[in-house]
């Protein structure tokens, strides 16, 4: 059962207990939906980059399958899952400044500039 | 219960390295044994087996945080990560500059064009004080 952050920016991060560990932890007393919020909590406060995230718990059945526009992730609005927002806008390349310089240069010389920042 | 972790590790009471002097060959110390390992698919978030890894969180493509269940020491550990290499792709890894005492973020990138990129599977071995 994967426990979905949403993050203050929208975005989402999924998070995966090791088996062993969730069944380990698991206290008699408790379903499995409540030991993994109270494992939310302590592998909250152990990574920075979930600072910020609201647990959520979904299914994997919930998620989408497809990777490919996985910047698109966001929590459904019926609060239940994650769907892939096609209004997300698709993020810069990471070389966009580089792409810009490539796709504005007109001369030899300015062909030659962009090269020598990617050799360098 | 270990005091820093989710649930028990059980880590055999191994002498340390004396002094700084020169280790023993064959010898196990508490600061040479491997402390967390995992093999995971990042395409799936799936992982295939570990040893102290609490929990994987996928951040992004190619972006995974690894928490640790036994926290380490202090963020003086050293980490390894390797990956499966899809024969036409090279890329690099990194830990993005977050590697903490209960946790490990590390990020796959293409060495050409420096996006992120899911790598099956990513291989990550610890080894540090606990």
């Amino acid at each position: 059962m994967p426990i979905v952050w949403i993050m203050p920016d929208g975005s989402v991060r999924t998070t995966h207990i090791v088996e062993d560990v969730l069944a380990h932890a698991r206290r008699p007393e408790e379903t499995v939906e409540q030991t993994v919020l109270r494992m939310a909590t302590i592998i909250q406060a152990k990574t920075p980059s979930l600072t910020g995230g609201v647990a959520h718990l979904v299914t994997t059945a919930e998620m989408p399958a497809d990777r490919s526009q996985r910047f698109r992730w966001r929590k459904h609005p019926s609060g239940r899952g994650i769907l892939v927002d096609p209004s997300i806008p698709t993020p810069p390349h990471p070389r966009q400044a580089l792409l810009n310089e490539l796709a504005t240069a007109t001369t030899l010389t300015d062909l030659k500039l962009v090269l020598q920042k990617v050799l360098e | 219960m270990p005091a820093r972790g989710i649930g028990p590790v059980s880590v055999p009471a191994l002498p340390r390295d004396v002094g700084g002097g020169t280790p023993l060959p064959h010898t196990l110390y508490r600061n040479n044994v491997v402390k967390g390992w995992i093999s995971l698919t990042m395409t799936t978030a799936t992982i295939a087996d570990s040893f102290n890894v609490a929990s994987v969180t996928d951040n992004a493509v190619g972006d995974f945080t690894i928490t640790w269940n036994l926290d380490f020491a202090s963020a003086n550990y050293a980490c390894s990560a390797f990956g499966g290499d899809s024969g036409t792709i090279a890329f690099s890894f990194s830990h993005n500059g977050t590697l903490g005492v209960g946790s490990i973020r590390i990020t796959a990138r293409r060495n050409d064009t420096a996006a992120l990129i899911d790598v099956d599977p990513l291989q990550v071995i610890a080894i540090g004080d606990h």
